[in-house]
C-alpha cells in the first residue's frame, strides 16, 4: 500500500429502485467525506453500457486505485463490474461491492430515513475496506496430460478409453490378473432387455484397449502409495516381482464392488451345498452348466438379504439380477418350479414387464414382511424353507433342491486402504463420497480425482458406462486446458508465526494445504477455494484470505459501529445460501427493521471468534452469523466448522461479560427469503431494539 | 479451440453439459423454450436424499452459465431446422419475441408493480399461484429479464382487464404505445425496454455437434382419478413441491386449496395413474417413492404433528443414500401402508376426502379421512419431444422418449451421427444421474467436435 | 388325485385361459380388495388374494373351498383394476372349474338342477301362485323346454 489510496465511489439508483427510499444525492455527498474518496458518482442504471462507460473513464480520470459500487446484489453482478474494472486498467480485487438496493431500500421502503442511514453505514464499511484491499490474481497450476485409472472392470474400461481416444497417455491399474471385474465372474448380462454374453462385451472392449497405443494395462498390480495433487500425482503400484512410480495428472477411481456374503448359517449358507449366492450360481453355471443342473426340480430365490435394513441400503441390483436368473434358470430346465421370495420388486421404466412375462412362464412371486425373513432347514438332506405370504396372511412351506441368495454389496475389498491413500473419505457400506451426490456425483472434493461405476455405489452395466464416460471428461478439462485456475481469494500462510500445529491442512476439506518434511504447511493455491475455514480456525492467527483478511473485516466492523452500535446488529453472511436468502428478502420486497449491517464472507466458516468479540467490545447489540443449510455448503463443510466455532464463542463471551444469548446462528436457504426476514424481527424484538 | 456445440434445453442436465464442454474450450449455444434457464429443479422445493435446497444449489450453476465468455444463451428459443453439413450442422433456431429488450432490462419488477391482471401460473395455478401479464419467469430465472404473456400481446386478454391489443394500428406499426402500463412504468424509470413490436427472430447457426436435454414433464392425472379435477383438495405432488418452496405460491406454507387452512392430515398415493389401461402409464418412473418420501420429511420437520401417510405398492429406492431417506421418514412417524386406496370420497361441508382402501394388516376395508390428497404421478415425456423428433429426424421409443442407439456400444447417441441425448429426454431420472449423462453426452459432442480425433 | 403330469396338463389349459385375462399383470396393488362390497361384509374375501393363489397353483385349495363364490359379480374389481385384469371373469372361470369338478357348494348345486328341470332357477311354489292369484296375474307354467335341451346339450 505505498502508493496513495485513491478511492472512488459509484452509487446506483436502479431507476427508482434505491433512489425512490434512498436520497442518493445525500449519499454521494457523504462518500466525499469518507477518509481517501477523490470521487463519488451518481448512476441512474450503473450496469448500464453507457455508466460503465462512464465509471472507466473516472477510473482513468481520477487514477483511481480502489473502487465502491453501492447498487444491487454482489451475487449476480460482481462479475460485470469486475470486468469492467479490469477494462479500466485496475486489479478486479480492488473492487468491493455492497448491496443497497436488496439490504435497504427494497427492505425499508416506508422508513427512507433509516434506510439512507443503513446505505451510508455500508458504504463507510466498503471504503474502509476497500482502502486494506490488495491486489488479487487468478492462480493456475499446470497440469499434464497423462492420467491413471484404478480398476480394471467395465467403468474403469471405458473411461480409459475415452480418455485414451482423445490422445491422454492412459496407465490402466488392475490387481487381478485380467481386466473385466465382475463381468468375467457372470454367466449372462442384461442390457436394454437384451440378454448379452459378458465375454463377448469384453471382449470387444479389450480388442479396443490393445489397438490403443495410449493405454498401457497393468494387471496384477496393487496399489502401495499414492502422493501428490492435480497436475502431480506419484502413484506407486507393486506385483509380484517389483514396483513401478507412474506419475500422472489424474486419477480415475474405478475399483467396482464385491458380494455381501451372508454370514455362515444364515439361511444354511455355507452349512448346505445347496445354498448359494447369486454370483455363485453364475459362476458355477459358466463352470459346469450341464452337471450343476441335474437333479433341480425346485428352486427358491430370496431377495434383499443383509439390504434394505438399519446397516445397508438398497442395492438396487438385486431385483434385476434375481429376475434375470430366475428366467434363465427356467429356461434351462423348462419344467422345474422356480419361486422368487421378496419385500419389494423394484424395476424402473419397462423392465416391469418382465414380472408379468415371468409369470406367464410360471414363476411364482412371494413377497414377505420386511421384518420376517422365510426361515430355511435342512430336513433329512431336504431344504425347507418356510415363507410368510403376505397376501395370504399364511406360513407357506415349500421343498427346494437349489436356494439363491441375493445379497447386497459393498464397496471393494481394501477399499479402506485405499481411501487412506486417495485422502479420500466413503461411506459405512464402502462405497466412496462423492463430492456432491446430487451435482457433482464423480468428482471429489479434491480437484484432479474422480470416482465412477460401482466404487460409488451399486449399479447395472450401462450407468457403470456412463457414469465412466462422465468421469472421463471431467478429468479431460484441466488435462485438456492444460492448467486448472483458481480464483485469487485463496489462503495465504505467513509461517513465521506458524507452530505447525497442523489444524490447517487436517481440517482443509480440498486438501489444497499440504505440509513438507518440517511439518510446514504450504497451500496449494490452485487447489484452495478460499472458504476461511483454516484461517479462522488457526490458533496463532497466521492464515490470511484474500480479499477477505481479518484487517479488512474488522475494518468494516469498526466502521459499521462507529455510530450507535448499542442499535446495530453485525451479520456475518456466506455469499452463497446465506447471502441468497438476504436478496430474495428483497426481491420479495418483505420489509423488516433496518438494525442490522451485513458483512459478506464467501463461507460462514470464515467468521473467526475474535471478529466476534470485536463486534461486541465495540458495543453492538448482537451478532448473527448465517450460513448455508444443512447439508448444503458451498464448501462441504464450512457451516459445520461455523457451527462449533459459534458455540465455542458462546462461552468465550459468557466468560468475558458478555451476553452468550445475544449470538445468533441461521441457516437458511438462498429462496427462504422469509426466513431471513422473520429473523431479522425476532433478532430486534429479542434484543430489545425496537 | 474451434468447434461449437449446441445444446437443446436449459435445465440441470443443459446446464451441467454447457458448463463442461465450455471448460473443456468449446463454444456452447445453450437455447431454452422457456423464458428462463433452469428447467424443472429451479422450481422444486428440495431435492433428495439430501434435502439440499433444490435453486439453492442450481442458481449458482445457472449464474456461472450466464458469465462464462464461452457461453451464449437463449431464451424464448427453440430449433426449426437442422441439416447436416459435411461432419457438422447448419441449423435454424427461432428465437420468439419475448416483447422486452434483453439488453436494457434490468429486472427492476417496475412493469410487473404496474400490471394491473393477474392470471392463472401456468404451473402454480392449480392451488392459487397467479401472475402478471408481463412477469419475471421466477425469481432467480436467468436471464434476470421479465417477459410478455403474447395473449396479452396479442390481445387476447382484453376481457381479463389488459391494456393492450384492440388498437386500430397493430403495434409493429405503431412502435410506441400510449396505453400500455408496462411501457410507461418501464419509461418512468428511463429503461423503456418494453417492446411490444418486436418480432420473432430467425438465428442461423454452423455447429458441429448437437446435445439434447430437453427433459421431461410431470404428469396430470386424468381427471377423475381419486378425484382429481373434481375435488378441490386433492393435488399431485408438483403442486406439493411448490406448496413448500418458499417462492412457491404460498410463501411455504402447506394450505389446501379448498380453505387456505393447513391441512393437519396428509396422505399421498404412489403409482397413481399407474396401469396398463387406457389413460394410465404402464411403466415405473422410479422418482416418485423419493419424492413423496421427502414431502413428508420435510412437512414433518415444519410441523411434526401433521399426520403423514403413504400408500404405495413397491419401495423404490434405487439410488444411494435413498434407502436411508426411507427410514428417516419412518423414524418420524410417517406410516407406509402397503395398499392402494380405491376411492376417494369428499365430505361436502369440509372437503375433506375419505379414502377406502384395503388394510393389509388387519385384511378389512378401511375408511380414512384427511385434509388433503397428493397424488404421486409419473414422469412422462415432454410434449416437445414429437416436434423436436420430427425435426432432427431421430426416432422415440413406444414410451414417447428419445432412444439412444445402443447403450453400450453407443451409448447417449442418438441415430445421427454427431447428435447426442442426456437426462429426461430419454425417460424418468433423477438430478444425479441426468448430470452424470449430461457431463458424458458433453464428452461425446466435444470429441466428435475435435473431428481429427476419434471417438469417446 | 391327478398326477404332477395331468395337473400340470389342467393347469396350462387353464393358464391359457386365465392368461387371456391378462392375470400374470398384476401388481398387486390391492385395489380390487378395496372396492369389493362383498369385502366389506366377509373380510376373509379378497379378490387380491385369489388372483395370488391363482397365480401360485393354489387351485385346488381355491376351488375346493366356497371362497370363489362368493363374488356377486359386480364386476366393480374387473372395472377398477388400473392393470385391465380381468378379475371379475377369472373367479366366474374359477366357479366353472369348481363346478365341473363337483366341488361347488350345495346350494349351486340345487339352483342348476332347479334350472335343469324347471327352467328357473328359484322354486316356484304355493306361495306365490296365490299371491298372484290375489293380484289377478295368471298362474305361472311349469319347466321350459328348449332350455332344457340347450343344458343337456
Amino acid at each position: 500500500m505505498a502508493d496513495e489510496i485513491r478511492i472512488g465511489v459509484f452509487i446506483c439508483d436502479c431507476g427508482s429502485n434505491i433512489r425512490g427510499v434512498i436520497d442518493v444525492p445525500e449519499l454521494v455527498e457523504f462518500s466525499k467525506t469518507l477518509p481517501y474518496v477523490v470521487v463519488s458518482d451518481e448512476g441512474k442504471w450503473t450496469c448500464s453500457v453507457d455508466y460503465l462507460s462512464r465509471m472507466k473513464d473516472l477510473i482513468k480520470e481520477h487514477s483511481l486505485n480502489r473502487v465502491v459500487v453501492a447498487a444491487c446484489t454482489p451475487r449476480t453482478h460482481e462479475p460485470l463490474f469486475k470486468r469492467t474494472v479490469k477494462e479500466a486498467g485496475l486489479n478486479p480485487y480492488l473492487l468491493e461491492f455492497v448491496s443497497i438496493r436488496e439490504q435497504a431500500s427494497w427492505v425499508h421502503m416506508k422508513q427512507k430515513e433509516e434506510a439512507t442511514k443503513k446505505a451510508k453505514d455500508l458504504i463507510k464499511m466498503a471504503v474502509s475496506k476497500a482502502a486494506l484491499l490488495e491486489e488479487g490474481e487468478e492462480i493456475r497450476l499446470p497440469v499434464g496430460k497423462e492420467s491413471v485409472v484404478i480398476g480394471g472392470g467395465i467403468s474403469g474400461i471405458y473411461s480409459a478409453l475415452s480418455l485414451a481416444n482423445q490422445g491422454f497417455q492412459v496407465t490402466l491399474i488392475e490387481r487381478e490378473k485380467e481386466l473385466g471385474g465382475i463381468l468375467k465372474r457372470l454367466k449372462s448380462v442384461k442390457v436394454d432387455s437384451k440378454e448379452l454374453d459378458p465375454k463377448e462385451v469384453l471382449q470387444a472392449k479389450l480388442n479396443e484397449i490393445e489397438s490403443n497405443s495410449n493405454i498401457k494395462v497393468l494387471t496384477g498390480y496393487e496399489i502401495k502409495e499414492v502422493d501428490g495433487y492435480i497436475g502431480n500425482f506419484r502413484v506407486k503400484v507393486e506385483n509380484g516381482s517389483g514396483s513401478e512410480e507412474i506419475k500422472a495428472s489424474t486419477i480415475v477411481v474405478a475399483t467396482g464392488m464385491t458380494e455381501r456374503k451372508p454370514q455362515r448359517g444364515q439361511f444354511l449358507y455355507g452349512e448346505d451345498r445347496k445354498v448359494l449366492t447369486q454370483l455363485e450360481l453364475e459362476q458355477a453355471l459358466k463352470e459346469n452348466s450341464d452337471g450343476f443342473l441335474n437333479d433341480v426340480k425346485r428352486v427358491v430365490i430370496i431377495n434383499c438379504i443383509n439390504s434394505r435394513n438399519e446397516e445397508y441400503g438398497c442395492c438396487n441390483m438385486g431385483c434385476q439380477i434375481s429376475l434375470k436368473n430366475a428366467a434363465m434358470l427356467k429356461e434351462m430346465i423348462p419344467d422345474s418350479e422356480i419361486f422368487v421370495l421378496y419385500r419389494d420388486l423394484t424395476l424402473p421404466g419397462s423392465e416391469g414387464k418382465i414380472i408379468y412375462r415371468l409369470r406367464e412362464k410360471g414363476i411364482k412371486f412371494i413377497r414377505f414382511p420386511d421384518d420376517r425373513y422365510p426361515i430355511v432347514r435342512n430336513d433329512n438332506g431336504t431344504l425347507k424353507i418356510e415363507v410368510f405370504d403376505r397376501i395370504i396372511s399364511e406360513a407357506l412351506n415349500i421343498d427346494a433342491d437349489l436356494l439363491v441368495l441375493t445379497c447386497g454389496f459393498k464397496g471393494a475389498d481394501g477399499i479402506d486402504e485405499l481411501k487412506g491413500m486417495l485422502k479420500v473419505s466413503s461411506n459405512s457400506e464402502g462405497f466412496l463420497q462423492e463430492a456432491h451426490v446430487k451435482l457433482g456425483p464423480v468428482d471429489f472434493p479434491s480437484d484432479g480425482i474422480y470416482l465412477c461405476g460401482c466404487s460409488r455405489s451399486p449399479k447395472g452395466i450401462k450407468e457403470s458406462v456412463d457414469e465412466a464416460m462422465a468421469a472421463a471428461m471431467r478429468a479431460s478439462i484441466p488435462m485438456n486446458q492444460g492448467y486448472i485456475e483458481a480464483e485469487g481469494i485463496i489462503a495465504k500462510i505467513d509461517l513465521e508465526r506458524c507452530n505447525s500445529c497442523g489444524l490447517c491442512w487436517k481440517r482443509c476439506p480440498f486438501s489444497a494445504i499440504k505440509v513438507d518434511e518440517e511439518k510446514r504447511p504450504h497451500v496449494i493455491e490452485a487447489l484452495c477455494k478460499g472458504c476461511g475455514l483454516c484461517a479462522a480456525d488457526c490458533p496463532k492467527r497466521c492464515i490470511t484470505i484474500v480479499h477477505f483478511r481479518e484487517d479488512q473485516i474488522i475494518a468494516q466492523i469498526e466502521a459499521a459501529l462507529e455510530e450507535e452500535p448499542q442499535k446495530k446488529i453485525i451479520g456475518f453472511v456466506c455469499h452463497w445460501c446465506a447471502l441468497g436468502g438476504v436478496d430474495m428478502a428483497g426481491v420479495s420486497r418483505l420489509q423488516y427493521p433496518p438494525n442490522a449491517r451485513l458483512i459478506r464472507v464467501m463461507c460462514s466458516a470464515r467468521v473467526s471468534i475474535s471478529m466476534i468479540e470485536k463486534a461486541f467490545e465495540l458495543g453492538a447489540a448482537g451478532v448473527l452469523v448465517a450460513g448455508c443449510e444443512f447439508p448444503t455448503c458451498h464448501y462441504i463443510s464450512g457451516n459445520y466448522a461455523a457451527e462449533k466455532r459459534v458455540n465455542r464463542a458462546k462461552k468465550i463471551l459468557k466468560k468475558k461479560g458478555y451476553d452468550p444469548e445475544r449470538l445468533w446462528l441461521l441457516w437458511c436457504s438462498a429462496a427462504d427469503g422469509p426466513k431471513f426476514a422473520d429473523t431479522m424481527q425476532r433478532m430486534v424484538k429479542e434484543l430489545g431494539l425496537n | 479451440m474451434a468447434g461449437e456445440i449446441l445444446i437443446i434445453g436449459g435445465g440441470i442436465a443443459g446446464i451441467s453439459a454447457a458448463l463442461n464442454a465450455a471448460d473443456y474450450g468449446k463454444k456452447v449455444y445453450l437455447i431454452d423454450d422457456t423464458p428462463s434457464i433452469g428447467g424443472i429443479m429451479a422450481r422444486l422445493d428440495k431435492t433428495f436424499p439430501t434435502n439440499d435446497c433444490s435453486i439453492c444449489i442450481e442458481a449458482p450453476k445457472m449464474y456461472e452459465v450466464e458469465n462464462h465468455p464461452l457461453i451464449e444463451i437463449m431464451t424464448n428459443t427453440e430449433l426449426k431446422r437442422i441439416r447436416k453439413k459435411g461432419k457438422g450442422f447448419q441449423v435454424v433456431l427461432q428465437k420468439r419475441a419475448r416483447f422486452i429488450d434483453e439488453e436494457r432490462c434490468t429486472g427492476c419488477g417496475k412493469c410487473v408493480e404496474a400490471c394491473p391482471v393477474l392470471v392463472d401460473d401456468e404451473l402454480d395455478g392449480k392451488i392459487g399461484g397467479k401472475r402478471k401479464l408481463i412477469y419475471m419467469p421466477f425469481p432467480q430465472a436467468v436471464p434476470n429479464v421479465v417477459v410478455l404473456d403474447p395473449d396479452c400481446r396479442y390481445g387476447k386478454r382484453r376481457q381479463d382487464g389488459a391494456c393492450v391489443g384492440g388498437c386500430v394500428v397493430d403495434c409493429s406499426q405503431c412502435r410506441e404505445c400510449p396505453i400500455a402500463l408496462c411501457v410507461k412504468a418501464c419509461l418512468e424509470e428511463g429503461k423503456d425496454a418494453v417492446r411490444l413490436w418486436q418480432s420473432n427472430k430467425n438465428i442461423r447457426l454452423e455447429v458441429d455437434s448437437v446435445i439434447i436435454s430437453s427433459g421431461l414433464s410431470p404428469s396430470e392425472p386424468p381427471k377423475g382419478l381419486f378425484g382429481y379435477g373434481i375435488y378441490q383438495n386433492v393435488i399431485t405432488n408438483m403442486h406439493f413441491e411448490r406448496l413448500m418452496n418458499a417462492g412457491g405460491p404460498t410463501g411455504g406454507i402447506i394450505k389446501r386449496p379448498s380453505d387456505g387452512a393447513h391441512p393437519k392430515r396428509v396422505a399421498w398415493i404412489q403409482c397413481a395413474n399407474r396401469g396398463l389401461k387406457e389413460g394410465l402409464l404402464p411403466y415405473c418412473s422410479k422418482v416418485c417413492c423419493m419424492i413423496s418420501n421427502k414431502q413428508t420429511i420435510i412437512s414433518k420437520e415444519h410441523d411434526p404433528e401433521m399426520e403423514t401417510t403413504i400408500f404405495n405398492m413397491d419401495l423404490t429406492a434405487y439410488g444411494k443414500g435413498f434407502y436411508d431417506f426411507y427410514r428417516k421418514a419412518v423414524s418420524m412417524g410417517v406410516r407406509y401402508i402397503k395398499a392402494k386406496p380405491f376411492a376417494v370420497s369428499e365430505i361436502p361441508e369440509s372437503k375433506n376426502l375419505i379414502l377406502s382402501y384395503e388394510d393389509p394388516e388387519q385384511g378389512r376395508v378401511v375408511d380414512k379421512e384427511v385434509d388433503l390428497l397428493v397424488l404421486a404421478t409419473g414422469l412422462i415425456p415432454s410434449d416437445r419431444n414429437q416436434k423436436l423428433s420430427k425435426v432432427l429426424g431421430i426416432g422415440l421409443n413406444e414410451l414417447g422418449f428419445f432412444k439412444e442407439k445402443d447403450s453400450l456400444d453407443a451409448p447417449l447417441e442418438s441415430e445421427v451421427e454427431g447428435i447426442y441425448l442426456c437426462g429426461g429426454a430419454l425417460g424418468p431420472i433423477d438430478i444425479s444421474e441426468s448430470v452424470v449423462q449430461a457431463t458424458a453426452a458433453a464428452l461425446k459432442a466435444v470429441i466428435y467436435s475435435d473431428k481429427d480425433r476419434g471417438s469417446a | 388325485m391327478d398326477s404332477l403330469m395331468e395337473a400340470e396338463e389342467k393347469l396350462r389349459g387353464f393358464r391359457e385361459t386365465i392368461g387371456s385375462q391378462k392375470l400374470y399383470a398384476c401388481f398387486e396393488c390391492g385395489h380390487c380388495s378395496a372396492c369389493c362390497p362383498v369385502k366389506r361384509i366377509r373380510q376373509e374375501y379378497s379378490p387380491r388374494k385369489i388372483i395370488h393363489m391363482v397365480l401360485l397353483d393354489m387351485l385346488d385349495e381355491l376351488i375346493s373351498s366356497n371362497i370363489v363364490w362368493y363374488c356377486t359379480n359386480c364386476y366393480l374389481c374387473q372395472e377398477l383394476c388400473p392393470q385391465g385384469i380381468r378379475i371379475a371373469d377369472l373367479i366366474l372361470e374359477l366357479k366353472n372349474l369348481s363346478f365341473k369338478r363337483g366341488l361347488s357348494p350345495d346350494g349351486i348345486r340345487r339352483q342348476f338342477e332347479l334350472l335343469k328341470t324347471q327352467g328357473r332357477i328359484y322354486l316356484l311354489d304355493e306361495f306365490d301362485q296365490k299371491k298372484r292369484k290375489k293380484a289377478g296375474l295368471p298362474q305361472l307354467g311349469g319347466s321350459i323346454d328348449d332350455l332344457r335341451v340347450l343344458l343337456e346339450g
